[in-house]
């Protein structure tokens, strides 16, 4: 079933974002400079987080080649003074749906169908939770997440290494867990399966 | 005594947080000590012991005789004017300067001392940040880095302990300098963040994570 607009992303993709400055990528992780000023986005009313982070979403980007030809075209458009291409940011969806402190943040689908910005593998890191000031300790603490999740990848050499979607992944934290019927059988566990074929179970 | 301690000395006492530099020497450490003056206070911050010269150069400073109250730490004769923290490895003493003839008498015994010191090589970390003077240097409206905050920055620099080895630097978005330690040994330092700027707005310690068993 295609993606709609508005869903949490499968836990197989990935979310990634341009870099125009080579300097916020350093030994495949990103320097927390690049998390500031306009980076956090304030959500509009009726999302269900109050944060947000512009990207994209792999499984909707299309191949390497088309999204290095979209990275390199919104350069040219936006840069007002020669700025590249100097990388993608990215992240394992899996890995960024979570938890903490009062803070929920997950991968959402978020295509733009028109307007200068249009993009139809727009997707958004959202984060629920009161709204997030520059500065404040909740601000260091997203900066703490943002920093052990994101990695970065160089343009041109690194970009084939963007890792790709795995199709059709189980979306897990839009589906809450559900308690089995008194009765059934619940599907046997990798371990499980592992001890039957040892034979000890 | 940790690390953690210094950190936390520093912001409580404006350090870093809201003090312009006014004066500051620097040199190699273990034989020269460098030298702050903020917020009314003289900081002699060394990874050293304090030797004769050390002792020597706040003698020449002060005018007043220094006395090894301890392995690593030094009090003026008059104690009462004299505040001493005994941290290791990173040792740190603050002297109270008000602020008028006698600050002015020390910034010009400090000048003289400044020809005989060696510039400290951490302003290559700053190397071409004039690049990021103009708005939307990034091609998505990131604020630009105005001579002011990047001149602090090279202070800041200059007066930044060793313990952590030499940060990473990257121009901010909103117009700040992110400084980062990120040791690859996180059983000392997780993560250390400072940001300097943007503006005026001095600089500022944040994401101090779990910093201890320094040294």
């Amino acid at each position: 079933m295609p993606l709609r607009e508005g869903e949490v992303a499968p836990d197989g993709d990935v979310w990634f974002r341009l870099i125009t400055s080579e300097s916020h990528i350093s030994r495949g992780k990103i320097k927390h400079g690049a998390f500031k000023g306009k980076f956090l986005g304030r959500a509009n009313s009726g999302s269900p987080y109050t944060t947000e982070i512009s990207g994209r979403l792999r499984s909707q980007a299309g191949s390497i080649d088309e999204i290095r030809g979209h990275a390199e075209a919104y350069c040219k458009a936006k840069a007002s003074s020669g700025q590249k291409f100097a990388g993608l940011m990215f992240c394992q969806k899996a890995a960024a749906a979570k938890v903490f402190d009062q803070f929920s943040m997950n991968v959402y689908f978020t295509p733009i169908a028109s307007g200068p910005d249009a993009d139809p593998a727009h997707s958004d890191i959202g984060i629920a939770g009161p709204p997030i000031v520059d500065g404040s300790p909740e601000y260091d603490r997203l900066v703490i997440e943002l920093s052990d999740l994101l990695r970065g990848l160089h343009s041109p050499d690194q970009i084939d290494l963007l890792p790709a979607a795995i199709a059709d992944g189980p979306r897990s934290t839009e589906t809450p867990e559900v308690e089995p019927e008194p009765g059934a059988v619940a599907p046997d566990s990798l371990l499980t399966k592992i001890l039957r074929f040892l034979g000890i179970r | 005594m940790g690390c953690d301690v210094l950190l936390k000395d520093l912001v409580e006492r404006d350090l870093f947080q809201n003090a312009r530099y006014k004066f500051r020497v620097s040199g190699p450490l273990n034989t020269i000590p460098q030298i702050e003056l903020a917020s009314g206070h003289l900081a002699v911050v060394g990874l050293g012991s304090y030797g004769d010269t050390t002792s020597g150069l706040i003698k020449a400073l002060t005018g007043s005789a220094m006395r090894r109250i301890g392995e690593d730490a030094l009090a003026l004769e008059d104690d009462d004017k004299i505040d001493i923290l005994n941290l290791r490895p990173l040792q740190s003493l603050h002297l109270p300067f008000g602020h008028g003839s006698a600050t002015e008498d020390l910034a010009r015994r400090v000048s003289n001392w400044t020809g005989m010191l060696t510039v400290d090589s951490k302003h290559e970390l700053l190397r071409g940040y004039e690049r990021y003077s103009v708005s939307n240097w990034d091609g998505d409206d990131a604020e630009p880095i105005t001579k002011e905050t990047l001149d602090y920055a090279h202070l800041v620099m200059m007066g930044l302990p060793d313990n952590f080895g030499p940060p990473e630097a990257s121009p901010g978005l909103d117009g700040s300098i992110a400084l980062e330690w990120v040791p690859e040994n996180h059983n000392k330092l997780h993560k250390l963040f400072l940001d300097i700027g943007p503006g005026s707005a001095g600089a500022r310690i944040g994401n101090s994570v779990a910093v201890n068993s320094i040294g």
